[in-house]
């Protein structure tokens, strides 16, 4: 059975600043974060010089996107390329999300498990989600720089046609604001889950990211999903941004199920499952923040 | 202090005529009264017998916990299946021939193996090391290469039990029609594509140990690259002048070519050589890389204790 940590008067303890004013604690979740930040980016890149980092970073989205063109090349021969710059966009855009989330779990396992930090980080005046959210954001700026090659290559190497004076800036822009709000809102919500379970927990960002590839339709029409699937589809946020970047970025909708809808709508529906989605997240990740310390998982170790 | 050999003022004296007292554990195995020279001077037989025991050790965990961590065993078989059913997908948009999608579940199949040659070969000893295993290894009195072959026999069972339910499975769900006229080349060139590749795997792993902390985000970096080069999901023909380095380098690229021509003989021109000549780089690959791996291992096992390295976590 469980204890409830209760005080002597019989009030649950907050986190550290919870009960600050509010310009405090604006300060310390900026600090926070800029800390997390910093550590994260110290930790992705100083294993190796500024051109390996560089290389390792966009060698795995280049190579994903490579086996997707020479799957189109063996099939249609060169003869498709709407096909081709659909799959570019898509395999770019992905980056993000393995990123996004992997950092996320990441950032709990190696600071609980291998280097043993996340106690402290927990018990000091720091703010942990802020923390967590610039600890994890070091992978998504690495995962920016294998977008915008995949796109590069994509571009100067397969003949992708994006014209840089016709890309639809505003709905690039939200597109991309809310999908990469919707990447961070999940990674947040399976951080959370994390903090509860063991370091096995390293595949789950893989297994999800694997899932939503295949329904979101990132290298493939949702016409191609069996029909029963397809509902599914239309409520994950990742297919909404996926072609909102699309329809920027290639100047045309998707053909077939999300064609017929207008820009607006695709905006909408992406504003509103991004919500849903970071809402739900965040209550998910408060809760099982508030098991695991409850529990005393915070400092667990499961593995040497 | 008592000189060597005498015996402990500690212990009553033997009785004349009494028996043997039982061998002191410690000393098991080595002639009574011989000095450490003569105890490490084993015999060629005890010698091979130990290191079969120290392969069959370092296989047993694998073998045995193929299936005690459920998890495991679902995330192992779903990624490489989601991936699989991905790619399927993509060909099923293109409107291919039924053969590709074949394409995709061999391909997806061949992944569990490549993973399991990259992360639990390649960065095994580099986890190992973290655990505090590697000094174990390095006392035990047996080669290092026993280690290595224990844990390619126990990831071969791992990976095979994974590799067939996907094979299976996608199969089934996507009606892949195999046809299959040379059975016993397939089952030569498949098992000799393993060997190979589990070589490499025994090679990547002494890279790696002295690599150290690069070897995670190598193995990472080894993983979409070689799908790419190695054909998974498209025959690596396509690959134009590339396909012929990736015939001569991975073992991957061209085992799985000639698996594919052996088991879609109803589809031609998807080849890069023929599968007999392809049979033979597999069998030179074997020799190259367990040969490397035996000299890479001796070489940085050196290099590593001149550094101190070898016991040194995270680094």
């Amino acid at each position: 059975m469980t204890a409830r940590v209760v005080d002597r008067h019989g009030h649950r303890p907050g986190m550290p600043g919870e009960h600050a004013p509010p310009a405090h604690r604006i300060t310390a979740s900026w600090r926070s974060l800029t800390t997390g930040a910093r550590l994260g980016w110290a930790i992705e890149s100083n294993w190796a010089d500024p051109f390996l980092f560089a290389v390792y970073s966009v060698a795995r989205p280049v190579g994903a996107a490579l086996i997707l063109v020479a799957i189109v090349w063996i099939v249609s021969g060169g003869a498709r390329p709407d096909y081709l710059a659909f799959l570019v966009v898509g395999s770019a855009c992905w980056t993000f999300v393995g990123g996004g989330m992997s950092g996320f779990v990441w950032a709990v396992l190696d600071d609980r498990e291998r280097y043993r930090m996340l106690k402290y980080i927990v018990v000091s005046a720091a703010r942990f989600l802020p923390f967590l959210l610039g600890r994890a954001s070091a992978q998504l700026l690495a995962a920016a720089a294998g977008f915008l090659v995949t796109l590069l290559v994509g571009v100067v190497f397969l003949g992708v046609r994006i014209d840089v004076g016709r890309v639809d800036w505003p709905l690039f822009g939200a597109s991309m604001a809310l999908g990469l709000g919707a990447v961070v809102a999940l990674g947040l919500a399976v951080a959370g889950l994390c903090l509860t379970i063991r370091r096995e927990a390293w595949n789950y960002p893989e297994a999800i990211a694997g899932g939503l590839y295949l329904l979101s339709g990132t290298i493939f029409p949702l016409d191609v999903l069996p029909a029963a699937i397809r509902p599914l589809a239309l409520v994950l946020p990742t297919t909404w941004w996926l072609e909102g970047v699309r329809r920027a970025l290639l100047g045309v909708p998707t053909p077939g199920v999300l064609g017929s809808i207008p820009d607006a709508g695709v905006l909408l529906a992406l504003c509103a499952t991004t919500a849903v989605l970071t809402l739900g997240s965040w209550a998910v990740f408060r809760v099982f923040e508030r098991i695991a310390r409850e529990r005393g998982l915070i400092d667990q170790t499961t593995g040497s | 202090m008592s000189p060597p050999g005498a015996p402990s003022p500690h212990l009553p004296e033997p009785r004349p005529g009494a028996p043997d007292p039982p061998p002191d554990p410690a000393v098991r195995g080595r002639a009574a009264g011989a000095g450490p020279r003569e105890a490490a001077s084993w015999s060629a037989r005890r010698t091979l017998a130990t290191n079969l025991r120290g392969i069959v050790g370092r296989a047993y965990p694998r073998v045995r916990g193929s299936l005690r961590e459920k998890s495991w065993v679902f995330f192992e078989i779903a990624l490489p299946f989601l991936s699989t059913c991905a790619f399927v997908l993509v060909y099923r948009a293109l409107e291919a021939p039924e053969a590709y999608v074949g394409f995709a579940v061999l391909g997806g199949a061949m992944t569990a193996f490549w993973l399991n040659v990259l992360w639990a070969m390649g960065a095994q000893l580099y986890w190992d090391r973290g655990e505090g295993n590697l000094e174990i290894y390095f006392t035990a009195p047996i080669s290092l290469m026993s280690i290595l072959v224990g844990m390619a026999v126990g990831g071969l069972y791992l990976s095979g039990t994974r590799a067939l339910v996907i094979v299976a499975v996608g199969s089934i769900l996507f009606g892949v029609q195999y046809a299959i006229d040379q059975w016993l080349l397939l089952g030569a060139v498949f098992l000799l594509t393993l060997v190979a590749l589990y070589g490499l795997g025994m090679l990547m792993a002494s890279l790696f140990l002295f690599w150290g902390r690069e070897a995670w985000h190598l193995a990472n970096l080894f993983q979409e690259p070689v799908y790419f080069l190695g054909g998974l999901y498209a025959p690596v023909k396509v690959l134009g002048p590339l396909a012929g380095l990736a015939i001569g380098l991975l073992p991957l690229a061209v085992g799985l070519d000639a698996i594919r021509q052996l088991t879609f003989s109803q589809v031609t021109g998807i080849g890069v050589l023929p599968p007999a000549a392809e049979a033979a780089i597999l069998v030179a690959m074997c020799a190259v890389f367990l040969v490397l791996a035996r000299f890479a291992l001796a070489y940085f096992e050196r290099k590593a204790r001149a550094e101190g390295r070898l016991m040194a976590r995270w680094q």
